[in-house]
């Protein structure tokens, strides 16, 4: 198993700066996303690992050994694509062995370890069938086991299931999940989609404006964001401004102008300091009006502006004086469009960030 | 239970006025380029097959139905000699332009100094007759040409008439110069047009399979420029194949001459009855490149079913 090393990566195209410093650490056999929004220079990291793109600084290490020297054919890695790119012109049994017929490898070999990686993602019977002639999850598929089949030291995707519908993404995501702990590959997995990356990953980068803004496992990115912007990027759409009032163990309080909240955490930032805080839709409880007085505590009274039903969810905007909040319920219970509700903030769902130049950053 | 939702109108149906309109829409717009491509090639096809076969009262002769002039036509002296040259001027400049112009599109992709003015240049030819072409290689490769002149002031040679013959001979080199000239941009802007529709991914997924840059360009890049590459090649080929101006002018003035050349010689002879004779060399121009793409592209056809691809 590799261990994946990127140091102090920079990319510079003339003089725009795709890629400005980026480090992480891929542990072997893991699975870490690198997550960011178009044009955030994720994908030309990727490239950059591949051997497609020589970083303008930076090095990047497969078990400690630098593989800038090497040509991408020598590096030994497998790259998946958003577009799948089988070659048209090759059944499904010539694009899976395509790796190993470059390698020179005997017939009976190539055809034999074609057989046996169909059956691990599900497609033998599809020897013989041309890329033209399969589904977009079959030609996904065909194009991970044309990747494993070369036992590749490092396995780099690029957001391989935006071209898939919904509910084969979902699919694909079990089966990409499975296959990856099955074989115990080092991947690293590009997506501008959070949902992906935290089903996925062991552990997320993300990545804004060419740099890694924060790393680390799905849950701390999910819910201890560390600036606004990654609140923001990770559907924490709610924003709180207040001013902290006092901050004791483990615990602090803000006023705001509804009313004081009570936050699950003490930020090191001076009492008396402007700060803003941020839940996450669904991290916020809704009751009926009537229920008001079992309320206890960051609870007020709120009135439903809009109601958008999504199936499983419905998402609420409601408004309590200027505090505008969204947030998804259930939709076992419906509340209609101005009818009175009491909200509930839950402290331990409260996240706060001081503001710095602009930017949110959690403290 | 009664529906409440409304019933939407139901859509005009067509007179059949109009119906008759909407079937022969797209026969009636096609018409005037049917009319024009028929008087021009299937009329005069049918003209000259026709007096090849005998039937040519403008020059006083009706001997419908001969094959005559096919017959002397074939048991001509030198006449599988002209045959022979006319494939030698064809293949050869095709061979060589495609080679070339595969190797310059793919270096058109990469980044180079002066990529933006030599993509200008390259394609400068195809805006410039074939005619200028020949005077162009008669002021460079002629024996008192350009070149041949330079030599022998820099005392490289001892007389322009040493330089080698490149023009009017059975050689070609001539005539083969101004096809390449020419056609290399041709095939060169269609290869690279393909390859621009490719784009980098599928050489770039090969590499990072382990496939050297030959590899890829043997296994994944040819294959998926190979329609480019065969739709140039047909055209470049039937071309030259029935090419009579730069034959006429670069090539030996001595016996044999290529089939178009041949068939030009016994047109502008004195004796009008010549001409049908003229009318049986076309026909087998015509016969030959004919039966040769139709080869070409079931063999070309047979490759892509092979590949899946049709």
């Amino acid at each position: 198993m590799t261990e994946l090393e990127i140091d102090s990566l920079v990319k510079r195209f003339d003089d725009v700066i795709a890629v400005g410093g980026v480090s992480l650490t891929v542990k072997a056999g893991s699975l870490v996303a690198l997550l960011g929004p178009s044009g955030c220079g994720k994908t030309t990291t990727l490239r950059m690992i591949a051997g497609l793109e020589q970083p303008t600084a930076g090095d990047i290490r497969f078990n400690g050994e630098s593989v800038l020297p090497l040509q991408p054919e020598k590096r030994n890695i497998g790259m998946v694509f958003q577009r799948y790119v089988l070659f048209p012109h090759m059944n499904v049994a010539g694009n899976v062995g395509f790796g190993l017929r470059m390698r020179r490898l005997p017939k009976a070999e190539i055809a034999e370890r074609v057989r046996e990686v169909l059956e691990i993602v599900q497609l033998d019977g599809f020897e013989r069938r041309f890329p033209s002639q399969l589904s977009g999850g079959q030609q996904q598929r065909v194009a991970i086991a044309r990747t494993v089949i070369t036992n590749p030291r490092v396995m780099l995707m690029d957001e391989p299931l935006s071209n898939l519908d919904a509910k084969l993404r979902e699919e694909m995501r079990a089966f990409i999940t499975d296959l990856q702990k099955r074989l115990q590959i080092t991947t690293l997995f590009v997506t501008h989609d959070q949902v992906e990356a935290i089903e996925l990953a062991d552990q997320i980068g993300v990545m804004f404006d060419g740099n890694l803004v924060q790393f680390g496992t799905p849950e701390e990115i999910f819910n201890r964001p560390r600036t606004s912007r990654i609140a923001d990027f990770m559907g924490a759409t709610n924003l709180i401004v207040g001013t902290l009032e006092r901050k004791g163990d483990g615990e602090s309080v803000l006023t705001t102008s509804v009313q004081k909240l009570r936050v699950g955490h003490a930020p090191p930032h001076p009492v008396g300091s402007e700060v803003v805080a941020t839940v996450r839709p669904e991290h916020i409880d809704l009751f009926p009006a009537a229920a008001g007085g079992d309320c206890a505590e960051n609870c007020f009274s709120a009135a439903i502006e809009e109601a958008v039903y999504y199936g499983g969810t419905v998402s609420y905007q409601v408004r309590s004086g200027d505090f505008s909040l969204q947030i998804k319920d259930r939709s076992t219970r419906r509340f209609a469009r101005g009818e009175g509700v009491i909200v509930r903030l839950n402290p331990e769902n409260l996240w706060v960030f001081p503001e710095v130049g602009g930017e949110r950053e959690a403290v | 239970m009664v529906s409440t939702r409304k019933r939407l109108p139901a859509p005009p149906q067509p007179g059949p006025r109009q119906h008759l309109l909407k079937r022969f829409y797209i026969p009636l717009m096609l018409a005037p380029v049917v009319v024009v491509f028929s008087s021009l090639f299937l009329g005069s096809l049918i003209v000259a097959l026709l007096q090849s076969f005998g039937y040519a009262p403008l020059y006083n002769v009706d001997e419908f139905p001969t094959v005559r002039h096919y017959s002397q036509l074939i048991s001509a002296p030198g006449f599988w000699q002209s045959v022979g040259l006319t494939f030698y001027y064809a293949i050869v400049p095709t061979i060589i332009g495609t080679a070339f112009s595969v190797y310059l599109a793919l270096a058109l992709r990469r980044r180079f100094y002066g990529k933006a003015l030599f993509n200008y240049i390259y394609k400068l030819p195809l805006m410039i007759p074939y005619l200028v072409g020949v005077a162009l290689i008669i002021l460079l490769f002629a024996n008192g040409g350009l070149i041949a002149r330079t030599l022998f002031q820099l005392g490289l040679i001892e007389s322009t008439r040493d330089f080698p013959r490149i023009l009017l001979s059975h050689g070609g080199w001539g005539i083969m110069i101004v096809y390449l000239w020419k056609q290399i941009p041709f095939t060169t802007l269609i290869v690279f047009s393909v390859l621009i529709g490719l784009g980098p991914e599928s050489e770039e997924a090969a590499l990072t399979l382990g496939a050297s840059r030959w590899q890829t360009l043997w296994h994944v890049t040819l294959p998926q420029i190979m329609p480019g590459i065969v739709s140039a090649t047909i055209i470049v080929f039937a071309f030259n194949f029935g090419s009579f101006e730069v034959p006429f002018i670069l090539g030996a003035k001595i016996s044999p001459f290529t089939l178009p050349v041949e068939a030009w010689r016994a047109f502008d002879d004195a004796d009008y009855t010549r001409r049908l004779r003229a009318m049986a060399i076309v026909m087998v121009i015509s016969l030959i490149s004919s039966l040769l793409l139709i080869s070409y592209l079931s063999l070309y056809r047979f490759y892509e079913r092979r590949r899946g691809r049709v």
